[in-house]
């Protein structure tokens, strides 16, 4: 264990490696919620546009299971609801409205896993699980082989999760304590090497996993890969730190919070920041005025697995501000052409690749085995616990054309639709 | 959305910049007679590279040069010009190009043409290295582990392996085989795509390619210095898969006791 610990990578991304310590509330004016769902997701709406919501207050619950509802970000007016034919959802906006109030939920008596999922469920905060194989949001009756608490963050940029909990010690035992009713597995938490956090109401339940500063310790794929690999039959469940103390918060109070955290880095930005900000805040009205001036790529997630994005959607902790080169000149049409003519390109082993795992998994024949679609040896290599996240700095590394993370998530979907048949 | 360094081509620019403290040492001693050998090397090797281009849509790799060194540096003299573009070719296509080039090989382009040059053509002499060339391979060794190109596992293996061989009394650290098993190592067991991928394989593939030149420098008796070193460094190359496999099955079996 001792001559793995120091393995992971730096990277480089040409601007300060870390936000401020200290955070400014910012409410924006705006706020978009999305689909959970990269597929199909059927709603039966509770609101109309132009009513008036309460923060906190679902406006909208899957047709498929009833109590999972999807919840006013903010006291708002609900400005407009994109849905596709057959009630599929893509997303809602609601305009800020301070006299919507905020919505209390009643708390069960009962302290059991079905009780609190109910309860979860019915305030939004489902949203906040993300389940392996394949990274969706855990839905319906399921239940994790483990839970993988993420209270470190090494994605370049990232803010430190850990800072952000520390005064809210009581809502983060109480929130450990309800998912450990969640799962009769382990529940993990993940935190950086030597931080200082009171689990002692939880310690029964609750494994803590010391993990170091390099890149992708900070990430819960290596760590779901060596201790509790997911499989279609047992999934697993990773969630940030910020959402199990929101949910201590509800249990304890009726309330779902407001606000969380969003570290705002990149070379675009004239210096990071750090705000607390509601659910599906406009990062544009975020980043108003701290931008370096000229054409910006803006980035949920970090410089190498951000995607491009408009909301801080869930499990969103990090925004990324690149500077915009413009359109590059086309190569030469013979190396374009060469470029293209026989992909996926050969990635070349290098000591990055060993450490581009955390030496969890031999990296190359996970690579090999994703890139030939092997779905059994992929699988025997753990690749069911990963998710695009996880492998984006490999394609950081290498330049992958196509990116190992896209030819994952093939790989994934297309075992999902073999052994999960409706 | 931001890039990283190290794709094929860059891989193979570093080892190449790795390579040159040996190529150094290797031109200063042979002069105009390798100079004119490496330029040959490197024309037969690029016209194939052209061909696939044209013919196959295959781009063409900065590391058929390190292969046209490595021919120029290991092969013996073939008997006339014929024999030995008939080599280069061989090793260059059926090594390398036909997979795809480089990053897709199995087997390293050079290894294949040292082997059937030496084994197509048995009386052909087998070169003997200058003994500077020992200096020049182990800063292309430390040059490539610290560019993260060649693995100090494969080198550990190799260097426990060659120390008990000495340890036994074999003549590993004479000054006229040194050269030779050092300098087969640097430019072909330790070539990234084709050596083993996993720690452990590495680790194997390393033990073995010592433990080869131990064997055949205690029982082959009559062979040139180069020659053993080849021969080590092909079977070597030839079991990489093999290494990599069973280390995996080692992985595979460590984490069901592990998980359960």
């Amino acid at each position: 264990m001792a001559s793995r610990s120091a393995i992971g990578l730096t990277v480089p991304t040409g601007a300060p490696a870390r936000a401020p310590a200290d955070s400014a509330t910012r409410i924006t004016s705006e706020a978009s919620i999305s689909s959970p769902f990269r597929g199909d997701f059927r709603v039966e709406l509770l609101v109309e546009p132009g009513d008036r919501v309460a923060q906190g207050q679902p406006v909208l619950r899957a047709i498929k299971a009833r109590d999972f509802a999807i919840t006013a970000p903010m006291p708002a007016r609900v400005a407009r609801i994109d849905m596709d034919p057959g009630k599929r959802l893509n997303s809602v906006l609601f305009y800020h409205d301070g006299e919507g109030g905020r919505h209390r939920f009643d708390i069960p008596k009962a302290t059991d896993g079905a009780a609190i999922w109910t309860l979860l469920a019915n305030a939004g905060l489902w949203r906040a699980f993300r389940q392996r194989p394949g990274m969706v949001a855990a839905f319906g009756a399921a239940r994790p082989a483990a839970i993988f608490v993420m209270a470190h963050d090494t994605r370049p940029g990232a803010g430190r999760p850990l800072d952000w909990v520390h005064d809210r010690g009581a809502e983060l035992a109480a929130g450990l304590k309800a998912i450990g009713a969640l799962t009769e597995g382990p529940v993990f938490l993940v935190t950086p090497r030597g931080a200082e956090v009171d689990i002692r109401d939880a310690s029964d339940r609750v494994t803590r996993i010391e993990a170091p500063a390099p890149h992708p310790w900070g990430l819960a794929g290596p760590h779901i890969l060596s201790r509790a690999p997911a499989s279609f039959e047992r999934p697993v469940w990773d969630i940030h730190v910020e959402a199990v103390a929101d949910i201590g918060a509800l249990l304890r109070s009726g309330y779902v919070p407001e606000t969380k955290h969003v570290a705002i880095t990149g070379p675009g930005m004239r210096a990071p920041l750090l705000r607390r900000v509601q659910h599906g805040a406009d990062i544009r009205e975020l980043m108003l005025g701290k931008v370096v001036p000229g054409r910006h790529i803006v980035l949920a997630g970090s410089a190498i697995d951000g995607t491009r994005a408009r909301w801080v959607g869930h499990g969103v902790h990090q925004v990324t501000a690149l500077m915009d080169a413009g359109p590059e000149k086309p190569p030469h049409w013979l190396r374009a052409a060469l470029g293209r003519s026989a992909r996926p390109l050969p990635l070349v082993p290098t000591a990055g690749l060993d450490q581009a795992l955390c030496g969890a998994v031999p990296v190359m024949p996970l690579i090999r085995a994703i890139s030939a679609g092997d779905t059994e040896s992929a699988r025997a290599l753990g690749a069911f616990s990963l998710v695009e996240e996880d492998l984006a700095l490999i394609d950081y590394l290498t330049q992958a054309a196509p990116k190992v993370a896209d030819m994952l998530r093939t790989l994934i979907d297309r075992a999902e639709a073999e052994e999960v048949a409706p | 959305m931001i890039k990283g360094l190290w794709t094929r081509e860059t891989v193979a620019l570093f080892l190449l910049l790795a390579l040159l403290p040996l190529a150094v040492t290797w031109i200063t001693a042979e002069r105009w007679d390798g100079i004119v050998r490496l330029l040959v090397t490197l024309v037969i090797v690029y016209a194939w590279q052209l061909a696939f281009m044209l013919l196959r849509a295959q781009p063409p790799s900065l590391a058929g040069v390190i292969t046209a060194l490595a021919i120029a540096m290991l092969a013996p003299a073939a008997p006339g010009p014929f024999a030995y573009v008939l080599g280069v070719s061989f090793g260059v296509v059926i090594g390398e190009l036909v997979f795809g080039g480089w990053g897709r090989n199995i087997l390293h382009p050079a290894t294949v043409a040292i082997a059937f040059l030496g084994f197509g053509y048995p009386a052909a002499p087998w070169p003997e290295l200058p003994i500077t060339a020992t200096w020049g391979a182990l800063a292309a060794l430390g040059i490539g582990v610290a560019f993260g190109l060649v693995s100090i596992r494969l080198m550990a293996g190799a260097a426990i392996a060659l120390g008990l061989a000495a340890l036994a009394g074999l003549p590993v650290a004479d000054p006229f085989i040194a050269p030779a098993i050092l300098v087969t190592f640097t430019l072909l067991t330790c070539d990234p795509v084709t050596s083993a991928a996993t720690q452990l394989g590495r680790w194997a593939q390393g033990l073995l390619y010592g433990g080869l030149i131990a064997l055949f420098l205690s029982l082959w008796t009559g062979a040139a210095t180069v020659q053993l070193a080849l021969s080590a460094a092909l079977i070597a190359n030839l079991t990489a898969p093999l290494l990599d496999e069973l280390a995996l099955l080692a992985w595979h079996a460590r984490r069901r006791r592990r998980l359960g």
